[in-house]
């Protein structure tokens, strides 16, 4: 089978799947799994009419009409799917740039710490400690855009190539988040700078391994991303 | 004799899928070969539409799913065995019971029993 063969086979597949309403997971299950049936129906239709076209078309017309099968898969994702595709709409959306991205992590969580903590805080009658929900803030927007920018630089998108020095820059920042908002909202507490350098000390050995949090979440990812939008690439019309 | 296509088949795909799987696990292509065969050619089935069966099966825990190791001459495209579970076999054995009724009561009121 060649590649213009194959690339046919995934716009037969893509057709049925790109319009199901499922997370990126559920559908690259389901593209791998056509894809794979269709392939061997190919395979087995060129072996009998030998001719790749005919093949093509048979294939096409035993796998079924794709507005059918969109419904029909459709129907059949499960209902806690609906979860999951809550959640990569938030953190895995391919067409925002990496400054809205962060900037809708950090509105989501002020709204979402403002929500579950300020109550607390005022039945408590702890009203200073709103910083706390500021440091949250801080931290998601700070772990999104260094998350996109360690992503880049370490080429997990295959497209470039990994660039060392600049990873490595942005780990050495990153290490600053833990202490940085460490002492950020000490000194809104308490306003000592000394007491605060103090009291991040114990915190460094942890603020070393910080750039892995980094690199984790993104590696596992993107794999999936790379693939989801190769998929979505495909011209299906 | 006249085909039977995927209008006829609405509402028995599933329990026709977990006998196919009682004789052993299968790709989804093994399935539609199965179905087939065990149809005498007469069953037109759109082979994409086994798949959201499949996938019901599964969330219904009626059948399990594995992906195979490597893909086998298809690049990059691997297929999900499948096979029956505990809940599946119940499953299938309370549709046999129900078909056997349907049949007993819809032969006699068209005046074909079985």
């Amino acid at each position: 089978m060649n590649e213009s063969t194959l690339t046919q086979l995934r716009i037969l597949v893509e057709r049925v799947v790109r319009r199901v309403r499922a997370s990126m997971s559920h559908k690259l299950k389901m593209r791998e799994e056509l894809l794979a049936h269709v392939s061997a129906v190919f395979e087995e239709e060129a072996a009998r009419l030998d001719d790749e076209q005919a093949a093509l078309e048979r294939t096409a017309q035993r796998f079924g009409n794709p507005a059918e099968l969109t419904g029909q898969l459709h129907a059949s994702v499960p209902t806690n799917d609906f979860l999951q595709r809550l959640l990569e709409g938030m953190a895995l959306r391919t067409d925002e740039s990496m400054l809205r991205r962060a900037v809708r992590f950090a509105v989501v969580t002020f709204f979402v710490c403002a929500i579950y903590l300020l109550p607390a805080f005022f039945v408590q009658i702890r009203p200073t400690e709103w910083a706390v929900i500021l440091a949250f803030q801080t931290t998601a927007f700070y772990f999104a855009f260094h998350s996109d920018l360690m992503r880049q630089a370490l080429d997990l998108d295959g497209a470039k190539g990994r660039l060392w020095r600049r990873a490595a820059v942005i780990a050495a920042s990153s290490s600053f988040l833990i202490s940085g908002v460490t002492i950020g909202l000490g000194l809104t507490f308490s306003g000592d700078v000394r007491s605060n350098l103090t009291d991040v000390l114990p915190l460094l050995p942890a603020a070393v391994l910080t750039p892995v949090a980094f690199v984790v979440p993104v590696d596992c990812f993107a794999a999936e991303l790379r693939s989801h939008r190769e998929w979505m690439s495909l011209q299906i019309n | 004799m006249e085909a039977i296509n995927g209008d006829k088949l609405r509402g028995h795909l599933e329990a026709m899928v977990l006998s196919t799987l009682e004789r052993g696990e299968a790709h989804g292509l093994e399935i539609v070969r199965r179905l087939e065969e065990a149809g005498c050619g007469l069953l037109r089935l759109k082979e994409g539409s086994l798949y959201p069966a499949l996938y019901r099966l599964e969330a219904a825990g009626e059948v399990k799913a594995v992906w195979e190791p490597e893909p086998h001459g298809r690049r990059g495209a691997r297929r999900r065995i499948y096979h029956l579970t505990g809940k599946g076999q119940r499953k299938l054995n309370k549709g046999r019971v129900e078909w056997q009724q349907f049949v007993h009561v819809i032969g006699g009121i068209l005046g074909a029993p079985v």
